[in-house]
C-alpha cells in the first residue's frame, strides 16, 4: 500500500516536470530532412545516406545538398565517405527538384563526422544549433539573391552564419560544400571578407 | 492483459461432472481479503461476489474436465470477458476517485481487478504444472511408438513389403492423432499461462512470476519436442509414400493475422490456410495417389514448424534501451510508474515480437525489417541462422532489382555503405502491403492499435538520442504500443531495431514522432 501511494506521489511530481515543447523545424529544415523520402530522391538515394547542410543555389529560392555514406558502425563516431548523390531543393515547396548519383566512386574520408566544436553537445543543443544554422542559411540566401553590397549589420549576420556553419559542417566534406556552389562562397568572400577555402582536388 | 478463460464444459459429461464442480466450490460469502471493496461500493461488492462465484465454478469445472473447449465454453468466456471489462471500468473509477479525494483517509487503495487477476492466475498456476507433466509423459510414449515405426521402416529399406508398409502407415496415423491431441493440450496450457500476467503491468508477488517463468521454461521444450515429432512423422510418411505430409521444406504464410499471434505464449501452427491452387502442384504421391493431404491442424499436415516463444533478451517486459537513448528521462519514469500502477495497457505483441530482432549486416535495415515481418508470418524459421540467410537472400534480390544502391559496386563495400531505396521499402516481402506517405500520427496509431506490425523510417540520431547519427535514415519495426488507460493516449511505441539487434525497446511518443516526422512520416503496413 505504501508502495502504491509513493508511486502515485512520484507520478504527480513527474507530471509537473514535463519537458518543454521544442520549436518546430523551419520549412527549409523540413524540406532537407524529407528530401530522401520524396520523389525523385526516394528512388535514387538510400535512406542510410545522410543529407548535408543546405547551401543556397544560384537560382532564387533553391538550395543544394549532397548525400554521403556513413558507415553503420555502432560507435559514437561513424566513418564519413565522400558524397555519392546530390539534389536541388525548393524550400517554398518543400520538395526536391532534382536528384542524381555522383559519377565517381565514394571513398572513405574521415573517422570523425562533426567538428570538434560539437563535442559534448547533447542532441537537444545540437538540434538547437542546427535550427539556427537553417535560419541563417535562409537569411544568407536572401542576401545572396540580391548580390549587393552588405551593410554592417548584414556583414555581422554573414559572420554569424560562417561561424555556425564551421561549427557544424563536417570538416572532411568542406571541399564538397564549396563544390555545391562556388559562386556563393566567393560572393561571401567578396561581400564579408571571409569564406571557406576553395575545393581541393581529391586524391 | 486480455483475460481469457479456458474451461471444459462438455455438454455430454456436464451432468456427470457437476458433483465434482460443486464439491470444489467455496462458500458464497466474500472472502475477508476482499472485504474493503464493500466499504467503498456496495453494488461493486455484489458484482464482485457474483463474478467471484462464477470464476470459482468455472475454474473447478475446468480443472475437473481438463482443458478441451466447446462452443459453450466460448460463449461463457465471452460473457465473462464482458463482465470483467465492466468491472475493470468500475474499478478504475474507484481508483481515480480515491486518488482525487485526498480528504478521504482510507488506508487502502483497492483494485478489485487486480484481485480478479490474482484469482485467475492462481487457478492457472495450479492447473498448468499438472497438464505439462501429463503432456510430457504422453510425449515419451509417442516418441517411442514413432521410433519403433522408424526402425521397422529402415529395416526393410527399399524392399519394404506392401502389407508391412500399409501396417506402418496405419500406426503412423495413430501417432499423428495422439500427437495432435497433445499439441492441442499444450496450446491450452500455453493460453492458461497468459493469465498469470506480466511483471510491471500486473502488481503480483515476484514468486508468482518466477513460477510462471519456470512453467514457460518447461512448456517451450515440450513445444520443441512436438515440433520434432511432427518433422519425423512427415519424413516417415514421405518415406512410406503415404501422401499425407506436405512436400519437404514447404512453408506457408500464416494468413490469420495478428489475432492468432497474441493468443497464447506459444505460436499456433494451425493458423495456416491453404493457398488456392498452392502446394498441391508440387506434391508427388509415390505410393498412394488417392490419399488427400492431411488437414493442417494435425502434426502430419503442419506447414510450418511451431516455434516456441524465445524468452525475451533480458527477461523484462519493459525495455527502454540505454537510458541515454531516451530524450526525456522524467517522462520515461512517469510512464514506468504508470505501468507499475496498472494505468497503462499494451497494444500489439511487443514481447513476443521482440524475439524476432537480430542485428543487420551492412546497410540492410530496410531488408532486415522485412525479414522480421516474414518471420511473424511464419515464412522464416525462428532461428538466427534462418534470419541471416533470408537477409542475404533478400539483399541479393534487391541488388539484382537495382533497388539497393551502394556508393561502390564491389562487395562487401556496397552492402556496408549502401542502402535500400525508400521508394521500394516493403517490396521484397512478396505479399500485399499498404504504403503510407506523409502519414498522420493517428494513422499509425490506428494500425498499431489493431495489433499490426509495421515498418517505419526514422532518423537514427533522434531515435538513439545521439548527434553522431543525426540526419541518417533508418528503418525499424514497430511491434506495439503502450496506451494510457486513463486518457486513452499512446505513451510510446515498442520497436525492434536491427541496427542494435535489440527487440521490444520502448520509445517515448514525442521522441518517436520527432524521429519519424523527420524522415517524412512514412510507413509500410503488411496486409
Amino acid at each position: 500500500m505504501k508502495r502504491t501511494i509513493s508511486l502515485l506521489l512520484a507520478l504527480g511530481l513527474l507530471s509537473a516536470c514535463k519537458a518543454p515543447v521544442t520549436e518546430p523545424p523551419s520549412a527549409l529544415q523540413r524540406a532537407v530532412a524529407s528530401a530522401r523520402s520524396l520523389p525523385p530522391c526516394d528512388a535514387t538515394v538510400p535512406m542510410e545516406w545522410p543529407a548535408s547542410w543546405p547551401i543556397p543555389a544560384k537560382e532564387i529560392g533553391k538550395f543544394k545538398i549532397f548525400f554521403y555514406p556513413l558507415r553503420a558502425a555502432e560507435t559514437d563516431s561513424p566513418e564519413v565517405y565522400s558524397p555519392a548523390a546530390e539534389a536541388s531543393i525548393d524550400a517554398a515547396q518543400g520538395t526536391p527538384i532534382s536528384c542524381g548519383l555522383t559519377p565517381s566512386s565514394s571513398t572513405q574520408l574521415s573517422k570523425t563526422r562533426w567538428p570538434a566544436a560539437t563535442a559534448g553537445l547533447n542532441l537537444k543543443d545540437f538540434e538547437a544549433r542546427a535550427r539556427r544554422l537553417y535560419d541563417r542559411t535562409e537569411a544568407m540566401a536572401a542576401l545572396y539573391d540580391g548580390r549587393r553590397n552588405l551593410s554592417a549589420l548584414e556583414k555581422r549576420s554573414v559572420q554569424e552564419f560562417l561561424e555556425l556553419f564551421e561549427s557544424l559542417a563536417e570538416p572532411a566534406l568542406l571541399s564538397d560544400y564549396y563544390r555545391l556552389n562556388p559562386d556563393f562562397w566567393e560572393w561571401l568572400r567578396t561581400a564579408a571578407g571571409r569564406s571557406i577555402p576553395p575545393a581541393e582536388k581529391r586524391k | 492483459m486480455k483475460v481469457r478463460l479456458s474451461l471444459a464444459a462438455l455438454a455430454a459429461s456436464a451432468a456427470l461432472q457437476a458433483p465434482l464442480a460443486l464439491a470444489a466450490r467455496r462458500p458464497s460469502s466474500i472472502s475477508p481479503e476482499y472485504q474493503p471493496i464493500c466499504r467503498y461500493d456496495a453494488p461493486l461488492c455484489a458484482e464482485y461476489q457474483r463474478l467471484s462465484d462464477k470464476l470459482d465454478s468455472l475454474s473447478s469445472v475446468r480443472i475437473a474436465l481438463g482443458g478441451s473447449r466447446t462452443q459453450a465454453d466460448a460463449e461463457t468466456l465471452a460473457a465473462l470477458q464482458k463482465d470483467y471489462a465492466a468491472l475493470l471500468e468500475k474499478a478504475q473509477e474507484l481508483i481515480i476517485r480515491k486518488i482525487v479525494s485526498s480528504a478521504e483517509k482510507e488506508p487502502v487503495l483497492f483494485d478489485p481487478a487486480v484481485l480478479l487477476k490474482r484469482r485467475l492466475a492462481s487457478a492457472c498456476l495450479s492447473v498448468v504444472p499438472l497438464r505439462l507433466s501429463e503432456i510430457s509423459d504422453a510425449l515419451v510414449d509417442q516418441e517411442m511408438r514413432l521410433s519403433e515405426i522408424e526402425k521397422a521402416a529402415n529395416k526393410y529399406g527399399r524392399y519394404l513389403p506392401d502389407s508391412t508398409r500399409k501396417e506402418l502407415l496405419e500406426k503412423l496415423l495413430g501417432v499423428n492423432a495422439d500427437g495432435t491431441r497433445l499439441w492441442k493440450h499444450l496450446q491450452t496450457a500455453s493460453l492458461d499461462l497468459d493469465h498469470v500476467g506480466a511483471p510491471f503491468v500486473d502488481p503480483m508477488p515476484t514468486e508468482h512470476f518466477q513460477s510462471a517463468q519456470n512453467l514457460l521454461s518447461k512448456a517451450n521444450p515440450l513445444a520443441g519436442r512436438i515440433a520434432d515429432l511432427s518433422r519425423r512423422l512427415q519424413a516417415l510418411d514421405r518415406l512410406l509414400g503415404g501422401g499425407l505430409a506436405p512436400p519437404e521444406g514447404a512453408l506457408q504464410a500464416d494468413t490469420k493475422g495478428v489475432e492468432k499471434k497474441v493468443g497464447g505464449m506459444l505460436r499456433d501452427p494451425f493458423g495456416g490456410e491453404s493457398t488456392p491452387g498452392g502446394e498441391s502442384k508440387n506434391v508427388r504421391f509415390r505410393f498412394n495417389p488417392a490419399a488427400k493431404p492431411a488437414p493442417a491442424d494435425t502434426l502430419m499436415g503442419m506447414r510450418h514448424v511451431p516455434s516456441p516463444q524465445t524468452p525475451t533478451q533480458d527477461g523484462k517486459h519493459f525495455r527502454t534501451g540505454k537510458i541515454s537513448e531516451n530524450s526525456d528521462r522524467f517522462e520515461l519514469l512517469t510512464v514506468t510508474l504508470m505501468q507499475a500502477l496498472g494505468l497503462t495497457e499494451k497494444l500489439g505483441d511487443p514481447d513476443k515480437r521482440a524475439s524476432f530482432a537480430f542485428e543487420q549486416t551492412g546497410g540492410t535495415c530496410g531488408i532486415a525489417c522485412q525479414v522480421e515481418v516474414l518471420e511473424e508470418a511464419g515464412l522464416v524459421q525462428h532461428t538466427w541462422k534462418a534470419r541471416k540467410q533470408k537477409e542475404t537472400e533478400l539483399y541479393e534480390k534487391a541488388v539484382a532489382k537495382g533497388i539497393f544502391i551502394g556508393a561502390v559496386k564491389e562487395e562487401p563495400r556496397r552492402r556496408d555503405e549502401g542502402g535500400l531505396l525508400p521508394a521500394y521499402s516493403g517490396d521484397l516481402l512478396g505479399r500485399p502491403i499498404r504504403k503510407h506517405y506523409a502519414a498522420k500520427d493517428d494513422e499509425l496509431e490506428k494500425v498499431i492499435s489493431q495489433g499490426r506490425m509495421v515498418i517505419v523510417s526514422v532518423d537514427a540520431g533522434i531515435l538513439r538520442n545521439n548527434p553522431a547519427r543525426l540526419n541518417r535514415g533508418h528503418a525499424i519495426v514497430v511491434t506495439g504500443a503502450e496506451r494510457s488507460r486513463l486518457s486513452g493516449t499512446i505513451l510510446g511505441y515498442y520497436i525492434n531495431d536491427t541496427g542494435t539487434g535489440i527487440g521490444g525497446r520502448f520509445v517515448l511518443i514525442d521522441q518517436f514522432h520527432q524521429a519519424w516526422h523527420k524522415e517524412g512520416s512514412a510507413f509500410v503496413e503488411p496486409l
